[in-house]
């Protein structure tokens, strides 16, 4: 570890840290529908696009209602997106030609998109026409990060509100958050990314002469060995700034390229990567101080965003330090840190990045729902690969998601406030409401529901070999950790991955894609439950026995839970995976 | 047949999610009338 690392480290989140008052103080006027400086032009589309919708804005929507808006445009915009892949071979803007995508392939990838995942499972250049990237999955990069912050909305009001039954209007959030959120900073960001270098253009892919031929050997199905000589190199081009910009704002992650933002036409320079890394934490730490004016509690949105940044800090220390450090197995070779080498472990990072900034990157993107990745996360070292794991499977409530991260915070708030009640043996209240059965019971679902799907599915793939293990290309314990990071990166609806696992089969396709959308659906759905019966609640008045919202000691209540329900979820399949990998390196085995 | 396996699995899913949404709201519905009585 650096000085410089550190530095860089240390204004990364000072930044985020100023910048949340403004964007939540910001978000929360467009939600309550106060003027803002953007409402002369944006108005005026606000209302044709509900007249021509046939939307009333002013009707409210109780929780049920909210969820199937929700679930009714989530299922439109998916199977328009399947069929848009479908038939991209007789759509326009696609001068390279590319066929139709494959029926399980397009499946996984509608999914994806439709559930902020933007899980991958191609290679993007040559498989999705501009007109797909764009039409298909640029758009969803909008419309998913829009729900998200929609339903972490809906959630703040169930707070907020008492006695009412209604949450708001979907249609109004999900427009106001695409129209006055998401798009004027998508603009203004992706003309900064094309300042840096990223590239914007609908060119066919352009064919360069190598400088020095190279020569291949590949071994085909049957095993025999053949050796070509390359002279040619097809480099891929595209509309590549307007995608990359609600690629990150959105949390979504999915690259243009198949390296992501490890690609030089996607995040050329250390300025974009840092612009690119403030942009994933941007709305999810602004949403903290939205959820402290929407309550009229601002300090309580400041204890909940002290307590993601003390897991944050956690997560980049412990990454940083496990990339930092030299390989045990390579005795005689010199690894400090030097003028001439970075030293520790640089293998699937980016010189132009170096180890500080890749295990940032990895403990933002990861943290945030985003899954956008500038180092290869199978390349990190067994704890540097552990902070990753760990933070999708705590629910990647660590700022989050769009919206996702803060509606799944505030579970774990319901969950703590619940316990600080038991240690008492009073009611538990939050915020004024009191917390009872059926809060809980719907907490627990929203909790209990993540590890299922990840451990159930991770437990299938790892005992049908045919299935799960045949597209594996590691063994042992770090191809446990493979399969692991596969389905809590669907479940989560993160996207990233730990590569290393050859995921386009009809298996993985398949099982991926039902872990994304029951782990998006699934789980938004008891909180919106959460929402709708808070929302009907009295206001009860603070008396000695309540217990603060606002103090350092919720901070820590609220760390400590999250930590040990983690903890208690994940650690036995952890200690297989990624522990067990480090123990095994330093007795001198690899996998 | 495949884009029909992968159709019939979208049009499976988002009626269970409606089903979903119907039991979470009756257990509230449910456990309210419990403890009226």
């Amino acid at each position: 570890m650096s000085l410089n690392g550190w530095l860089q480290i240390a204004f990364f989140i000072a930044l985020i840290l100023l910048l949340a008052k403004p964007m939540g103080s910001y978000m929360a006027r467009v939600f309550d529908r106060r003027r803002t400086w953007l409402d002369p032009v944006l108005v005026p589309c606000e209302r044709l696009l509900y007249r021509l919708t046939g939307v009333n804005p002013d009707e409210e929507m109780r929780w049920t209602q909210y969820a199937v808006a929700m679930l009714i445009f989530s299922a439109a915009t998916l199977i328009l997106t399947y069929v848009v892949e479908r038939i991209q071979q007789v759509l326009p803007l696609n001068p390279q030609h590319l066929a139709a995508v494959a029926p399980d392939l397009a499946f996984n990838t509608a999914v994806s998109f439709t559930t902020n995942t933007n899980w991958q499972s191609y290679t993007p250049e040559t498989t999705m026409s501009y007109f797909t990237q764009m039409f298909g999955l640029a758009t969803h990069n909008f419309w998913s990060a829009a729900v998200g912050i929609a339903l972490a909305i809906a959630f703040i009001r169930g707070i907020a509100r008492r006695e009412m039954k209604t949450l708001g209007n979907f249609w109004v959030d999900l427009t106001r958050a695409t129209l006055w959120v998401l798009l004027p900073i998508c603009i203004v960001f992706a003309v900064a990314l094309t300042s840096q270098g990223v590239i914007q253009n609908f060119h066919p892919y352009t064919t360069a002469k190598l400088v020095q031929p190279q020569t291949v050997t590949t071994t085909g199905a049957d095993g025999k060995s053949t050796t070509t000589t390359v002279t040619t190199q097809t480099i891929a081009q595209g509309p590549v700034a307007s995608q990359e910009a609600i690629k990150m704002l959105g949390t979504n992650g999915g690259g243009f390229f198949n390296t992501n933002s490890a690609h030089p036409f996607e995040n050329p320079t250390p300025l974009s990567n840092f612009l690119q890394m403030l942009a994933i934490f941007l709305i999810p730490a602004g949403l903290t101080v939205t959820l402290g004016t929407m309550v009229g509690s601002p300090k309580h949105g400041w204890a909940v965003l002290a307590a993601m940044t003390i897991l944050w800090f956690v997560g980049v220390l412990v990454c940083y330090h496990a990339e930092s450090q030299p390989n045990p197995l390579m005795h005689n070779v010199d690894q400090h840190a030097s003028l001439t080498q970075s030293g520790g472990n640089m293998e699937g990072k980016e010189v132009r990045f170096g180890i500080a900034n890749s295990a940032l990157f990895a403990t933002v993107t990861t943290d945030a729902s985003c899954g956008a990745v500038n180092a290869m996360h199978d390349s990190f070292t067994p704890l540097g690969g552990l902070v990753p794991l760990t933070n999708i499977m705590l629910g990647e409530i660590v700022f989050g998601g769009v919206g996702a991260g803060l509606y799944g915070m505030l579970v774990f708030v319901v969950i703590s406030v619940f316990i600080a009640g038991l240690m008492v043996g009073r009611t538990p209240e939050y915020l004024g409401k009191k917390i009872e059965a059926y809060d809980v019971q719907m907490a627990m679902l929203y909790l209990l529901i993540f590890p299922l799907i990840i451990l159930g599915f991770a437990a299938v793939a790892v005992l049908m070999p045919n299935l799960g293990l045949s597209a594996l290309t590691n063994h042992g314990p770090h191809g446990l950790s493979e399969i692991l990071y596969a389905y809590a990166s669907a479940t989560g609806n993160n996207g990233s991955a730990f590569a290393g696992l050859s995921a386009n089969t009809h298996w993985y396709n398949y099982s991926l894609g039902f872990a994304m959308f029951f782990g998006r659906f699934m789980m938004i759905i008891p909180m919106l439950a959460i929402a709708g019966n808070l929302a009907g609640k009295k206001i009860v008045p603070e008396t000695a026995g309540t217990f603060p919202v606002t103090t350092p000691l919720f901070t820590v209540l609220l760390t400590s839970v999250i930590v040990i329900v983690g903890a208690l979820t994940f650690f036995p399949a952890l200690s297989l995976g990624p522990i067990l990998e480090h123990l095994l390196l330093h007795a001198g085995h690899t996998f | 047949m495949a884009d029909l396996i992968a159709i019939i699995t979208i049009a499976l899913l988002f009626p269970l999610s409606l089903i979903y949404v119907t039991a979470c709201d009756h257990l509230k519905g449910s456990r309210n009338q419990g403890n009226q009585s």
